[in-house]
């Protein structure tokens, strides 16, 4: 038996489709079995995963572009004041500057961890020697701060309940998030929520806190 | 480099059917220098320089010779070895600015300088002994602690230039051999299998199917919210149900499709003993069939020395070059390649009558 794909080697696939109760069979061989990506044989998945993940792509990237152009919240136009590292740069390259950006950046970072990690805190390894960066919690001009540690560490910050915010900014990365999950019932639920709020932000006239420029200290090197 | 040296890849372990090796790496940045992605030029320099000095310690401490280079001032040829003994990485391989490296002279420990991390601590084995390189790592990893000041964050653990190495800046690794997952199409549910636990498993020579030798690897995506001994344990579990996995599958493969198999194994011998040109892919591809052969008792090669996958990155075209010692310049990549296989490959002591 050839494959009627290549029809050069054996084949030892027979790939069965019945669609709408038309049955069609296809003789593969190995190779041609695993190009076409009939992986879970017998499920129709070759079609559905690949368009979800080019969707969730597409839609990611645009979240992306859609959260640095739109949020007004500090973060986005925060630029670390250590190393110059600007938020934009951050997202596009996802990669950090310098140890301070973990503050200058911290809202961001923390959605991102809480996406793919078990936890936002470190509970592993602790150095003796190391200089020991804690995290700045004020947003405008986020100072250094270095102490030499001294034995325990213990970790501080709580992390805000991503449940009912009416920031529209962390809505927005809650959409991106949702999006990278493929859960686009939630992201739909949210854009709807943001677009609530737009109007009712509207309602109320400009808002001036948005607009509060964030002002940097003196860092001390 | 002349002398005749054991390499990691050579030592020779009981052999291990599915896991070919693992690795142990730590990302570690230095306080008062900016990330890899803004250091200055300048301070490259001091970073390589400062940290490169600390191969005297790590020789008196681990009682074996180190090397210790100034990367960006090697040639192609040696760097794209290197990156083909996976001694460094290929992000370091194209850096311009001051880049450095300590490498144990077995070369199964190399600490990389200013790669995507001031510092990148790698130790490996052959064979699945997680525990052996986690202590070699570690225990470089404490000597460097006193040595240098690392950047840490109360909250974030080891600060890292990626939010994909934060907290613990661990990344364990198996280098998997999968010709029957691969070929059975069952490394997609394997990996969406993996997402829950936080792991991922990646082609080591391109990507998903197309990764010619069947080679993968498998490590743990999550570094942060968990310790060292939790990526691990992870990690330990799961290599050992995938290998399971694999041994099933080739069998129930084989015993399907008994001549098929047979007759692919005995060609890709005759293949790789006769041919007088290989391409770098279709080398690994033949390769991969022998050992699966002999993993189904098909063929048993006379040495039982004889490692397919140290073969494989002998035959990768830097190392090929570099073992060269011909007169011709001109002659092609792919014979002699073809004919370090023919010199290498020994013969068959078993083989199974119809």
């Amino acid at each position: 038996m050839i494959c009627d794909i290549c029809r050069k080697n054996k084949a030892t696939i027979i790939y069965t489709e019945v669609i709408n109760g038309e049955k069609n069979q296809t003789c593969l061989c190995d190779e041609c079995a695993v190009s076409m990506n009939l992986q879970g044989l017998g499920k129709n998945n070759k079609s559905d995963t690949p368009m979800g993940s080019i969707l969730s792509g597409i839609l990611s990237s645009y979240m992306e572009r859609y959260i640095e152009n739109k949020t007004s919240d500090n973060s986005s136009k925060a630029v670390c004041p250590t190393c110059g590292m600007s938020f934009s740069t951050f997202m596009r390259e996802r990669l950090l500057g310098c140890p301070d950006c973990y503050s200058t950046f911290s809202v961001v970072i923390e959605k991102q961890l809480k996406s793919v990690q078990p936890g936002t805190s470190h509970v592993g390894k602790v150095p003796v020697n190391a200089t020991v960066y804690e995290l700045k919690k004020v947003e405008p001009g986020p100072e250094k701060v270095l102490k030499t540690q001294n034995g325990n560490t213990a970790p501080s910050s709580k992390t805000k309940s991503a449940g009912k915010t009416t920031d529209i900014g962390e809505l927005r990365l809650q959409i991106k998030e949702a999006v990278q999950k493929e859960d686009f019932m939630l992201a739909a639920k949210l854009r709807d929520r943001i677009k609530e709020l737009e109007n009712t932000e509207k309602d109320k006239g400009p808002d001036v806190k948005k607009s509060k420029k964030s002002a940097k200290k003196p860092k001390n090197k | 480099m002349k002398k005749k040296i054991t390499k990691w890849y050579m030592e020779k372990n009981e052999h291990d059917d599915v896991i070919v090796s693992c690795r142990v790496r730590l990302a570690r940045n230095l306080s008062g220098y900016n990330f890899g992605r803004l250091l200055s030029n300048e301070d490259a320099g001091k970073l390589v320089d400062s940290v490169r000095s600390f191969k005297g310690e790590i020789e008196g401490r681990e009682d074996k010779p180190y090397y210790s280079c100034a990367l960006n001032n090697l040639g192609m040829r040696e760097k794209q070895v290197l990156l083909e003994t996976h001694a460094i990485s290929p992000d370091i391989f194209t850096k311009e600015q001051p880049t450095g490296l300590i490498l144990s002279e077995d070369e199964s420990v190399s600490i990389m300088i200013n790669g995507r991390d001031h510092i990148r601590i790698a130790a490996v084995t052959t064979g699945s002994n997680m525990k052996k390189v986690a202590s070699v790592a570690n225990r470089i990893d404490d000597m460097m602690d006193r040595r240098f000041k690392y950047a840490y964050g109360e909250k974030y653990g080891y600060l890292t230039s990626s939010l994909a190495d934060v907290g613990t800046g661990l990344k364990a690794s198996y280098m998997l051999f999968l010709p029957a997952l691969t070929t059975g199409g069952k490394l997609s549910s394997i990996e969406t299998e993996l997402a829950r636990f936080g792991l991922m498993i990646k082609g080591v020579y391109g990507d998903g199917n197309k990764s010619p030798g069947y080679l993968h690897r498998l490590f743990n995506r999550r570094t942060i919210g968990l310790t060292e001994s939790d990526i691990y344990e992870s990690l330990e579990v799961i290599v050992s149900q995938i290998a399971d996995l694999e041994k099933k599958t080739r069998r129930e493969w084989y015993e399907r499709n008994r001549s098929d198999i047979e007759d692919k194994v005995f060609r890709s011998y005759g293949v790789l003993k006769y041919a007088r040109s290989l391409e770098l892919k279709d080398a690994m591809t033949l390769l991969s069939q022998i050992e699966l052969g002999r993993f189904l008792g098909i063929i048993e090669p006379a040495s039982a020395r004889f490692d397919i996958h140290r073969l494989m990155i002998e035959i990768q075209p830097a190392m090929l070059a570099a073992s060269f010692t011909g007169e011709d310049t001109e002659i092609a990549m792919e014979k002699i390649r073809a004919a370090y296989i023919r010199k290498k490959l020994p013969k068959i002591i078993t083989e199974k009558e119809d």
